[in-house]
């Protein structure tokens, strides 16, 4: 069964970032990732609230660790995506896919 | 590299954060993530890096402090796992009320130059209520800071026909008799306080120096319940003469001279050559009876060389706390049997000395400022009014534009209920956010009104800001709310949908367009309440200002002196005074020195009862109102008061008296009394000269009969000197100094002011209130006629097609200037005669207040019309310059 609705823009950068920096994904690293592939800021405030609520969709879980350098002894999550969510992930890239079928020519580019 | 190292992020932007996040896990590693990427930003420069947490912070606390409110306030939370249950039906009013908030903030901010200005009209209005509250709850109504304050009261003791003018002390005896006498009073005690000139010197390290003193009988501190804060306050047995001497310092002194150290309890001060032992320190609340206080003595100092201590020199100010169970009036009726008595009993020097007067405590240090600070309340509450009419009429002319909005959303099923419910929250949002810009300028405004009121306000160290003055502060920001949001709500709940979505949102009802002529009519009246009443001040201030002082006012350098007793005989003090006055006329530049027991303005004339031999032969006595003056031979010539007959004093004229016209009159009817004699007690003395009047006892007081003579026979240590010089006088000020030194280096001096300063100083209270006034009245006239400006072009603009269709059909520019300014000028003018009827009404409130002003005067009244008028002249003529410009093309096509 395929979640209801479709990830959003955003939850799907969120959710491809911590898929992708795996064991490395926490806070900063994310955003770093993010801002580094999609070539734009992002908001930590519209960051930390996608985490909970992709979290609240049961798309993606973290545990708590002990802090690193930089932290003052404050504790850090490490993220990563459930299997629901990469389900999420795989029905959205199919939808998209699907979409863009037949549109190379509009868009004067070769499907990747 | 090392970026791993730790900086610090503004504290503030942290503070913000860890009040929104929770304080879980996920609150904290998010407080984490922002500190380790804020110290891993190394390529931006601090500043930017700073914006950076600045701009993150808010944005996370913003969405965190948002969703954590809401889950405190009950309502859904959009997060977690699940669908929402059911909810109740306390949870759905409260999400109603948080749809209608978000709307109202949607609605602010859509439109930013309407809020803003809304917000500004508010703050205004809001702020100065808040300022002028926090200054009325500081001075009238909190409570003093002593025992059972209400208990204390202050006893003045008057002649049945000078009133309390010359003074309202108490003799040493005729306290005394007072305090035996007395059984509605439990505790009575005295105090001698007069600015300037009940000094000591105090002789440390450094220069010497002359302090504000005040000599205390032996209950004034338990009567007012205080305690030291290090050390104690008198014992009974130190009120004896000629035992060592104690002070207790206050607060401040401790700070300027002995560094807050509290090893100076225990040691020893010089005071006026003689040592003292500081017993005490008082609390920094403290102040009584003055700000200027320094230090307190027993009253056992003052002694006869300072003021004799006789039965008819009244110089004790007299406090007494109420016995249990008596009451102000049962202590007046007693206190008025006790001087009764007296007078019988000692008619030489208490005979008519038999008024009373009995009063708290507050009353007596509040004195005139309370009816000044109520006038001030009201007026800032006018323009609260003013305020509010102004932003209900900007709301009035939105509504317009948002008429077609509700029209629709009422015809699609909205309740109207709920509609004047939001359209109430955005009023109170509106207020809420110029209430919290308002009690910002209150804040800041405070601070201005300490500065401005130079003295006028008592105790300004009471102001501060507190839960009281936030309570009044929400309690004015709500009901101004209330107040100008009822008429968009109002009038919402009339609006009909079938006629206003016919005629489309250009064409409204006329009732609507009544209610903004009434609320600017309104303005404009209580504009003209408030422009009235400053009208009246700044009459009455000009001609206190203009009012002739007896003296020349310029080029005068007054200092105060206390010549040490303690290696002179009283009968040797002139001289030494005069070694001082002479000393400093020889300075260059100095054209004249003299010197006076008292300072300018400030009365202390000390009242003798005279005998004389009237035009017929007749022996009579004399009291009069004023009171004999010790001066020193310069002393008219150096303040300029001019000689009318015979001659000024010179340094031989011992028992001789000069005489003010005032006086002369008074005995013999006319001036030409030079030669004649009188006598002070058994002392036989000859009047050698006539001058002018002056006024003694301040500016706004009439002149009095008032005597001078030398102080050969009444030497007073205290003296303040009056510099002529032609320049700068202040300037003169070091060299006085130096001079003064030069006859002894331990003589400390007072403070250098300039008579002008004096003068100015002497009109400082009426210079503060109508400075006050005048802002308020022009806050108010400004949106006054921002009121009728708005309503006259809002009116222009609706007709804007029926001013084309009068173009068209040959209207010239004259008839639609009229037309318009016919529109402007009919509210202004109803607003001036309801103004000018409330201004006559209230105008009694403000007559305790005016000098040589009547609060009727018709003058002010048509000056004030006049300039109102003007104002809803230029307020209509610019709307009405635009109607002329209308193109009739373009106006009649767009219908």
């Amino acid at each position: 069964m395929p979640p209801k609705a479709f990830l959003g823009e955003f939850e799907q950068m969120v959710l491809l970032g911590i898929a992708k920096l795996g064991n490395e994904a926490y806070g900063p690293n994310i955003s770093r990732e993010l801002e580094s592939s999609a070539g734009r800021s992002v908001s930590r405030g519209a960051l930390y609230t996608t985490f909970d609520r992709l979290r609240g969709k049961g798309l993606l879980d973290w545990s708590v660790e002990t802090g690193g350098d930089g932290r003052t002894g404050l504790p850090k999550r490490l993220f990563s995506v459930t299997p629901a969510g990469v389900a999420a992930l795989r029905t959205s890239r199919n939808a998209l896919l699907n979409l863009w079928n037949g549109l190379e020519d509009v868009l004067g580019e070769s499907p990747r | 590299m090392s970026h791993r190292e730790y900086r610090r992020p503004p504290w503030l932007a942290d503070v913000i954060l860890r009040l929104a996040l929770p304080s879980d896990a996920v609150g904290r590693s998010i407080l984490g993530d922002l500190r380790e990427e804020h110290g891993l930003a190394s390529p931006l420069d601090p500043r930017s890096r700073a914006g950076w947490y600045w701009r993150q912070a808010l944005g996370v606390s913003g969405r965190y402090g948002w969703r954590r409110t809401r889950s405190a306030l009950g309502l859904n939370v959009d997060v977690g796992p699940g669908k929402p249950g059911p909810r109740s039906k306390g949870a759905l009013f409260m999400e109603s009320i948080w749809q209608d908030i978000r709307y109202a903030a949607r609605t602010m901010r859509k439109s930013p130059a309407f809020t803003t200005i809304a917000v500004l009209i508010l703050a205004l209005g809001i702020g100065a209520n808040t300022a002028i509250f926090s200054v009325v709850d500081a001075v009238l109504l909190r409570q003093l800071p002593y025992t059972d304050a209400p208990e204390i009261v202050r006893i003045s003791h008057g002649h049945t026909e000078h009133g309390f003018d010359r003074g309202r002390d108490f003799s040493p005896q005729d306290f005394d008799d007072l305090r035996a006498g007395s059984v509605t009073l439990e505790q009575v005690a005295g105090y001698f306080y007069r600015p300037g000139s009940a000094t000591v010197n105090l002789k440390g390290d450094g220069p010497p120096v002359q302090l504000q003193a005040v000599p205390v009988s032996e209950d004034f501190f338990p009567l007012l319940g205080v305690q030291a804060s290090i050390g104690r306050t008198f014992a009974p047995d130190e009120f004896v003469q000629g035992r060592d001497g104690v002070v207790v310092l206050s607060a401040g002194l401790w700070r300027r001279h002995f560094g807050s150290d509290p090893g100076a309890v225990g040691s020893t001060v010089t005071l006026g050559g003689i040592p003292f032992t500081v017993i005490g320190v008082m609390p920094s609340s403290f102040r009584y009876p003055a700000n200027d206080v320094s230090l307190w003595l027993p009253m056992s100092y003052m002694t006869e060389n300072m003021i004799p201590s006789v039965r008819h020199l009244r110089w004790r100010s007299v406090i007494a706390r109420l016995a249990p169970g008596a009451t102000v009036e049962a202590a007046h009726g007693e206190v008025t049997a006790i001087l009764e008595r007296l007078a019988e009993e000692y008619p030489g020097s208490n005979e008519k000395m038999t008024l009373a007067k009995v009063e708290p405590l507050r009353d007596a240090i509040v004195g005139n400022t309370r009816t000044a600070l109520w006038v001030l309340l009201g007026a800032t509450g006018l323009v609260l009014l003013i305020a509010c009419a102004n932003v209900g009429n900007l709301l009035l002319a939105r509504a317009t534009s948002r008429g077609r909005e509700i029209a629709v959303r009422i015809s699609m099923g909205a309740q109207r209920g709920r509609l004047v419910r939001q359209l109430m929250t955005e009023s109170l949002m509106l207020a809420l956010v110029g209430g919290i810009a308002g009690v910002i300028l209150a804040y800041v405004g405070v601070d201005v009104l300490v500065a401005m009121s130079a003295g006028t306000i008592p105790e300004p160290e009471q102001i501060r800001f507190d839960g009281r003055l936030a309570g009044f502060a929400v309690a004015v920001t709500a009901i101004t709310g209330v107040i100008f949001g009822l008429f968009p709500a109002w009038q919402a709940a009339r609006i009909q949908p079938q006629v206003m979505l016919k005629d489309g949102a250009a064409s409204g009802k006329r009732g609507r367009f009544g209610l903004q002529n009434i609320l600017v009519v309104a303005e404009m009246a209580l504009a003209v309440i408030l422009v009235s009443g400053a009208g009246l001040m700044i009459k009455s201030f000009y001609q206190l200002v203009r009012v002739d002082p007896g003296f020349e006012v310029e080029n005068v350098l007054t200092v105060g002196l206390r010549v040490s007793m303690v290696d002179l005989e009283s009968s040797e003090l002139p001289y030494r005074q005069q070694e001082y006055i002479d000393a400093v006329a020889a300075l260059p530049g100095v054209i004249a020195v003299g010197g006076s027991k008292t300072a300018p303005l400030e009365g202390g004339g000390e009242p003798y009862v005279f005998g004389y031999v009237d035009d017929n032969g007749e022996s009579r006595r004399a009291d009069p109102e004023s009171g004999l003056y010790m001066v020193t031979p310069g002393y008219f010539e150096a303040l300029g008061i001019s000689m009318v007959r015979g001659r000024s004093f010179t340094l031989d004229d011992k028992r001789h008296f000069i005489l003010n016209e005032a006086m002369a009159r008074t005995l013999w009817g006319h001036t030409d009394v030079v030669g004649n004699y009188m006598t002070v007690g058994s002392t036989e003395v000859e009047v050698i000269g006539i001058v002018g009047d002056v006024h003694n006892d301040g500016i706004a007081t009439e002149a009095k009969s008032a005597m001078y003579v030398l102080p050969y026979e009444f030497p007073r240590s205290a003296v303040t000197l009056y510099i002529r010089t032609t320049n700068d006088p202040l300037a003169a000020s070091s060299d006085v100094r130096r001079a003064v030194w030069s006859v002894d280096p331990n003589q400390p001096l007072g403070e250098f002011a300039t008579l002008r300063q004096v003068v100015s100083g002497d009109v400082a209270t009426p210079r503060f209130f109508t400075t006050l006034l005048m802002v308020f009245a022009g806050v108010a006239l400004t949106l006054a006629g921002l009121g009728i400006y708005g309503v006259v072009s809002y009116a222009v603009g609706r007709r804007t097609s029926e001013m084309g269709l009068r173009m068209a059909l040959g209207a010239r520019n004259g008839n639609l200037l009229r037309l318009v300014l016919g529109q402007s000028m009919g509210l202004s003018l109803g607003g001036l005669v309801l103004g000018v009827m409330g201004a006559l009404a209230l105008s009694r409130f403000l007559s305790s207040q005016l000098y040589g002003v009547a609060p009727t005067d018709p003058a002010t009244y048509a000056a004030v019309s006049a300039v109102l008028v003007t104002v809803a002249f230029v307020a209509g003529y610019l709307p009405a310059l635009r109607a002329t410009r209308v193109d009739p093309v373009q106006a009649l096509r767009s219908e």
